[in-house]
């Protein structure tokens, strides 16, 4: 059946713009094969080959048609000029709820929603004066028709006419896609749900890391507690019994120095207690510290100040970012280079810029420079939380911070802070 | 005579607390302060019988993971036992396919350490063939 229908294309809609065209129930109307019935109408006057009967190619067109229509699981729906329906089938009848007999005659804008129906002449009667002979509808738009009960559902529709005796039929075919729609509606929610429980996920591997930072800082001083708290149970010197509790008091200020740490990094940017923070002064600072470190005199650090602004901020906040990227700087370096700190004024930012001759940063590694406890260096030599920390201050602050880097050649990081006034004003 | 035990341990803390789980048991403490150390102890005064090695991980110079693998290849009749603050499935699985005895977390309850530590000393005596000390 598909065969003849393509084959008949032009032949169906003749038939279509006949309002006295009936479907049949039977899609085999003609018994007839395909190039047997092709030659019965390349030679009207010729006589069937098997059949007793005269064959009418008219009629036996027509029947062909009718059987198309009748077995076709679309809506298929013509319309004359004056775009009342002319064919309505039963695909049409089970999709729109219609009976043919119903609603033949009546204007095609009945089956679709009213607040599109201005639209839809306007479509009609372009596609009507365009040279184009069929167009897939919603190509441009979505289709929406309306059932005998009011109700909308989406459809695909396509377009095609025909010129007969100076009148443009016009055939539309359409199926419901309402299953497909929810099917992909269903699709994107899932999809949401998924890249949610993707970012959730990212956050839990990113606690579960941090945890295991934090067991690791917190079980030494905890074993320590324990230990003395066993000697002091279990013993019976009361100087000793004192010294190992004297001991548990250090230990816990230790680990409760641990959490205020880590508290700091992890609770939401704080901005009470802001200062006048002078960002030279707070480079200086980072770099005596990151000095103590230094295990080689080999190493080289110059620094280019230039004349400052104040930012507003908290000092320790801004010399530990400064010192975390300082140390990185010189751990990278091991045991010979040159680290180079510039600080200078542009426009209402203060920018720092902090360089070395260092290993560099993998390009691989680049992305991941912020992740907490992600670290190249060996297990003695840091968590791989210096660089998240940096990241957080710096976003307390309305800060910037980049990396650049040539392996084998050095890495630059630029860090930038808004110039504040102490009222929290941009000068 | 008492068994010794090498701390080898970054932490001084840490190092004291064993001695003190250890206190008044028949062990004996000696310590360092990092894989290295622990290293020179045993290559350098091979005099001192150590007994059982209980090493850290996270460590400066040389760490727990070298130095571990250092004692099986050179010491292997020397059982170790891993302790660290660091709770790490796939370390404990790599420490144990080398051989140590166990792997403990930090903290570690006074009871626990002197039953492995005495597990220890006995493979110790069952696999150099020698007299039990004590």
């Amino acid at each position: 059946m598909l065969l003849e229908r393509t084959q008949d294309t032009t032949e169906g809609k003749a038939m279509a713009g006949r309002s006295d065209s009936k479907p049949d129930d039977q899609g085999n109307a003609d018994p007839q094969p395909i190039e047997e019935r092709r030659r019965a109408q390349e030679t009207p006057a010729a006589m069937p080959a098997g059949g007793g009967r005269p064959s009418d190619p008219r009629v036996d067109r027509e029947l062909r048609l009718a059987g198309v229509l009748s077995v076709s699981p679309d809506a298929i729906i013509a319309v004359g000029n004056d775009t009342r329906i002319r064919v309505f089938n039963a695909g049409a009848e089970k999709l729109f709820g219609y009976r043919a007999a119903d609603i033949m005659g009546r204007p095609l804008d009945e089956l679709i929603p009213a607040r599109f129906r201005a639209a839809h002449a306007e479509h009609i009667e372009r596609f009507r004066a365009s040279p184009e002979e069929s167009r897939l509808m919603t190509e441009r738009s979505e289709i929406l028709g309306v059932r005998a009960d009011g109700s909308e559902f989406p459809a695909e529709a396509s377009v095609s006419k025909l010129e007969l005796d100076g009148e443009t039929i016009l055939t539309v075919m359409l199926h419901d896609v309402t299953a497909r729609k929810q099917a992909e509606a269903e699709l994107i929610a899932a999809k949401e749900q998924a890249e949610q429980a993707l970012i959730q996920a990212e956050k839990m591997a990113a606690v579960g890391t941090l945890a295991s930072g934090i067991g690791h800082e917190i079980n030494n001083p905890l074993y320590a507690i324990m230990g003395a708290a066993e000697a002091i149970r279990d013993g019976n010197d009361l100087t000793r019994g004192q010294e190992h509790a004297q001991d548990i008091v250090g230990y816990c200020k230790h680990v409760a120095g641990i959490i205020k740490n880590l508290s700091g990094y992890i609770r939401p940017a704080d901005k009470h207690g802001l200062e006048s923070v002078d960002v030279n002064a707070a480079i200086a600072e980072a770099v005596s510290m990151a000095r103590l470190s230094l295990l080689a005199d080999t190493i080289e650090i110059e620094q280019r100040l230039g004349a400052l602004p104040a930012i507003l901020a908290k000092s320790e906040d801004i010399q530990q970012a400064f010192f975390n990227v300082i140390r990185n700087g010189l751990q990278a370096m091991g045991r010979a280079g040159t680290l180079e700190v510039e600080s200078v004024r542009e426009a209402d930012r203060v920018s720092v810029r902090i360089s070395d001759t260092g290993a560099g940063i993998a390009s691989a590694n680049l992305a991941k420079v912020f992740d907490p406890f992600f670290t190249t260096k060996g297990p003695d030599e840091g968590e791989g939380i210096g660089l998240f920390v940096v990241q957080q201050i710096v976003k307390k602050y309305d800060g910037t911070i980049e990396f650049e880097s040539d392996p084998g050649e050095g890495t630059v990081c630029a860090i930038t802070f808004p110039i504040r006034e102490p009222n929290g004003e941009v000068p | 005579m008492k068994h010794k035990i090498l701390v080898v341990d970054d932490e001084a803390e840490i190092r004291k607390t064993i001695r003190l789980q250890l206190e008044g048991t028949i062990y004996e403490v000696l310590e360092a302060e990092d894989g290295e150390k622990g290293i020179q102890v045993l290559d350098n005064e091979n005099i001192l019988e150590v007994d059982v090695i209980i090493c850290d991980v996270r460590m400066p110079k040389v760490n727990g993971v070298e130095a571990v693998a250092y004692f099986r290849e050179n010491y292997a009749s020397i059982p170790v036992i891993v302790l660290t603050g660091y709770p790490d499935m796939q370390l404990a699985v790599d420490f144990m396919k080398v051989g140590v005895v166990d792997y403990l977390v930090k903290p570690v309850e006074k009871e626990n350490l002197v039953e492995v530590v005495g597990k220890a000393a006995r493979q110790r005596t069952i696999f150099s063939g020698a007299q039990p000390k004590v």
